[in-house]
């Protein structure tokens, strides 16, 4: 009796397909307008340089760094990320689960978030790294921890909330008819009624801590890290390893945000099922 | 000015069944009050069906809600077998369905019906659990999740996952009103099929005149703001009904005396499912 779905979706294009055509067409204007339109950007005097490469010349340099140099520099930020993804996500679960147990305070914890959400991070970087100080050579940057931990704070304190707030009322009546008390709403309805939400926080949050790294990384002082290798190759005018690193800091990010989304979608399966 | 016989089921105050006397409910809106419920006196008899039969707002899903223990009342009792709604739901004696399924979509269909053992924290009975699972028709469906059923199929199991408690009474808040109205038909014969082998007091809430006719023993009917029972019509159609019941000149008599309370004698009503 399962109702077959008509596959609507066969008269559009899938979506590899989009998606390739409008990778190839971003490639394709981005490489007319480096020959064409921005090739005297940035140039020197002398003819040489330009601050817009092609992306064959971008693609030649990422090889030529090689493997060895992207990862030296990805894993520290990477570690700053997900530390700061870790301590900030755990902050953010603790201050909703303060305010659902304690509703009085869900007005300060709420204020607390948009607090943290407002402030610009990069007025606040130098601060931290004043108070935490330098990292030793190739090690993560505290700065840049605190920075990762700011960026994911608010979406996942908010979504944690909205997410338990979104409870069905007849499942919580269900609940207490049956005899279960707070705490079973919680734990049988509550929380798992937000995991949707929360996996969707989480989805945002994994590329605003890898940026948000990024940003500590330049305040913070580490020298290993997307964030010095972007300045060192800024400033020994490296044009086209600056695109590099910013082309895989990109894709990481995107990668964080595609492997949350999966997380979300094999743990809690049911969230876009279209429930009743 | 509530119903005209109170008097009549005096005696029977501490007796078994439903019994719910002198019941008000008031909601505070702002500095505002609205009576949802005034002075309602009712009694039903253990393993009797009992309707509640009115147009929104006349307070009946109140009555439920007050026996289900999700509201407290302003003034009156409720009790079932001469235990309160707090009593009875610690006891783990109340079975209760809504219009809106509410199974938890994360849960198989077993899961969903296993969920009041785990709530009342006992070993949950396997064997009654497949029974009913085969009862309301849904074998091969015991690992289905709610998503992957039609809304017929979710009532079912939210009416097993009602049963599974063994309840003292049994709340049913419009179970089938949210589904069309051949799915509805089918499911209200399966229902009487269901009540007959699983016996339990029972509360329905609905608007649907025919259905509260078929299935019951006694039919309620309320009127609304401030809500309050009209009259209780008895049903005495024999048991067991069958679907030809429907057509009988005795049938129809019950559903213009009904119509006729509802909507003021005289108006010609047509029949509404």
């Amino acid at each position: 009796m399962t109702e077959l779905l008509v596959n609507n979706a066969n008269k559009r294009l899938p979506s590899w397909a989009t998606a390739a055509i409008g990778i190839s067409a971003t490639i394709g204007i981005w490489w007319l307008a480096a020959l064409t339109v921005f090739a005297s950007v940035g140039r020197r005097p002398d003819g040489s340089g330009g601050a817009i490469p092609t992306p064959l010349a971008v693609v030649e340099q990422l090889i030529e760094d090689g493997f060895g140099f992207y990862w030296r520099n990805a894993s520290v930020t990477l570690s700053e990320a997900a530390i700061g993804f870790l301590w900030g996500n755990l902050l953010a679960l603790g201050f909703a689960a303060i305010a659902l147990i304690v509703p009085k305070l869900e007005n300060l914890t709420t204020q607390i978030a948009v607090i943290t959400y407002c402030i610009p991070i990069v007025a606040i970087g130098p601060i931290v790294r004043l108070v935490v100080g330098a990292p030793d050579s190739g090690e993560p940057a505290g700065a840049a921890i605190v920075l990762a931990a700011l960026s994911v704070f608010f979406t996942t304190m908010v979504g944690a909330l909205t997410g338990v707030k979104q409870t069905d009322k007849r499942m919580l009546d269900v609940v207490s008819a049956y005899g279960g008390g707070a705490w079973q709403r919680l734990v049988k309805v509550q929380l798992l009624s937000a995991l949707p939400s929360i996996f969707a926080a989480f989805k945002i949050a994994a590329p605003a801590a890898f940026l948000g790294a990024i940003l500590g990384e330049y305040v913070g002082g580490p020298d290993l890290g997307f964030g010095p290798a972007m300045v060192n190759a800024q400033q020994s005018l490296e044009i086209a390893r600056v695109w590099g690193v910013a082309l895989v800091s990109g894709l990481i990010a995107g990668g964080g945000y595609a492997l949350f989304g999966l997380i979300g979608k094999w743990l809690t399966p049911w969230a876009k099922a279209g429930v009743r | 000015m509530s119903s005209s016989n109170a008097a009549a089921q005096d005696d029977t105050v501490l007796g078994s069944g439903i019994t719910i006397s002198g019941l008000s409910k008031t909601f505070k809106l702002g500095n505002q009050s609205i009576t949802a419920l005034q002075d309602t006196t009712l009694h039903s008899d253990k393993g009797s069906f009992l309707s509640l039969l009115g147009p929104s707002g006349c307070g009946k899903s109140t009555i439920l809600r007050i026996l289900a223990g999700l509201e407290t009342p302003t003034s009156g009792t409720v009790t079932v077998d001469g235990m309160d709604p707090q009593e009875l739901r610690r006891d783990h004696r109340l079975g209760i369905a809504f219009q809106d399924s509410a199974l938890m979509p994360w849960r198989s269909v077993t899961q969903n019906i296993r969920l009041p053992f785990e709530l009342a924290r006992v070993a949950p009975d396997e064997e009654l659990i497949k029974d009913l699972i085969k009862l309301v028709g849904l074998q091969g469906f015991e690992d289905a999740k709610p998503a992957q059923l039609s809304g017929g199929m979710r009532q079912r199991v939210s009416i097993a996952r009602a049963l599974v408690v063994q309840p003292s009474v049994l709340l049913l808040d419009e179970p089938f009103g949210a589904l069309d109205d051949m799915t509805r038909q089918r499911l209200n014969l399966e229902l009487l099929r269901i009540w007959t082998e699983k016996p339990a007091t029972t509360l329905m809430v609905t608007h649907g005149i025919s259905e509260a006719i078929f299935l019951s023993d006694q039919v309620a009917v309320m009127s609304p703001r401030p809500g309050r029972i009209k009259e209780i019509i008895d049903v005495d159609l024999p048991r067991p009904r069958t679907p030809e019941m429907m057509r009988t000149p005795e049938f129809h008599a019950l559903h213009d005396r009904a119509s006729d309370l509802l909507f003021g004698s005289g108006g010609v009503v047509p029949h509404d499912d």
